[in-house]
């Protein structure tokens, strides 16, 4: 944590000494540590699903279900980095749209459980 | 009930997971529709005993079918497979009782008019009804020998006038003889006399 921490101050430390001349390196620096920061809670992450898929195995929770969570969690937080990266960048229009699509694809994810759950209930009802 | 422990166990961890990752979530804005289709993933989770139900086909004729297969598998006959067995039963003792009294009722009969009447009875046809569970005598027929030719075994020769007297006086024998046996059959057994037919040969 104190890594990251420190990365982040020292990064913007950085970004403020150089926005002034180079506005174009200023932009570099922070998504690289933007990437950097990402990468090393990425592992942590995986961990913690890891964890989440043994759990979900020992109580044989259905596949599908397991999928489908990971994936969306996996959308969310690609779409979440890509946003924030193009909203540094000062293109809030283009964050609007990579949100867009984030939320579209999981909605996608939803429609074959909406699909299933609708049918049952038609067929449960005379 | 394994499946049940299974089932609760699937649900509990489902919820589990959906609240962790809404706590894992990056922003906001995305939140709510991961939500969304968490929310969905636990009612498919909460629905699918019956959705495995919906899914096999299983209606309640094929269930009644699947228990008549195990019941022939395991050589129990059905109810409907034991009825029809007991009504053939019932229907082979009713035709061997009627058989019997038939062949009982025929030679007393016969060893009746044979003392009364010898050489007589040719043939006795008796048909007989099933009805409240014992049998009903219908109708008895007779076949008859002519009494002319019985009782005398030689014919005299006839002359052409006397033949219609002849056969005036042979049909009032035969009458005379059917009240007879008519009224023996009566008095021996009740029989009503209309019952009674007789055939001359």
């Amino acid at each position: 944590m104190i890594q990251v921490v420190g990365l982040g101050v020292v990064a913007t430390i950085l970004i403020l000494l150089v926005k002034e001349q180079k506005p174009m390196f200023a932009f570099l620096l922070a998504t690289f540590v933007g990437i950097v920061i990402f990468l090393t809670v990425i592992g942590k992450i995986t961990e913690i699903l890891k964890v989440l898929a043994h759990l979900a195995n020992q109580a044989k929770v259905n596949q599908f279900f397991l999928e489908t969570i990971l994936k969306i969690i996996g959308i969310a937080y690609i779409a979440e980095f890509g946003a924030q990266v193009t909203r540094d960048a000062g293109q809030g229009t283009i964050a609007a749209k990579i949100e867009l699509a984030g939320k579209i694809l999981i909605m996608v994810m939803a429609i074959p459980i909406i699909i299933t759950i609708i049918e049952t209930i038609i067929n449960i009802l005379p | 009930m394994e499946w049940i422990s299974d089932w609760l166990k699937q649900i509990i961890l489902l919820v589990l997971i959906a609240t962790f990752i809404d706590l894992l979530l990056p922003q906001q804005s995305l939140s709510r529709y991961v939500k969304l289709v968490l929310g969905l993933l636990i009612i498919l989770a909460i629905l699918q005993p019956i959705l495995q139900l919906l899914t096999d086909q299983l209606s309640v004729d094929q269930l009644l079918k699947g228990d008549q297969n195990a019941s022939k598998e395991a050589a129990i006959p059905s109810i409907a497979t034991i009825q029809r067995q007991a009504e053939e039963i019932k229907s082979n003792q009713q035709h061997e009782w009627i058989k019997t009294w038939k062949s009982n009722f025929e030679q007393q009969l016969k060893k009746l008019l044979d003392q009364r009447y010898p050489q007589l009875v040719r043939q006795i046809e008796i048909s007989v009804e099933w009805k409240d569970q014992q049998p009903h005598l219908n109708q008895i027929l007779f076949i008859l020998r002519n009494p002319n030719s019985t009782n005398q075994k030689v014919d005299p020769i006839q002359i052409d006038p006397f033949i219609q007297r002849d056969n005036v006086e042979q049909k009032r024998n035969q009458q005379h003889l059917k009240d007879l046996i008519q009224k023996d059959l009566q008095q021996f057994w009740g029989i009503d006399p209309k019952k009674v037919q007789m055939e001359f040969e």
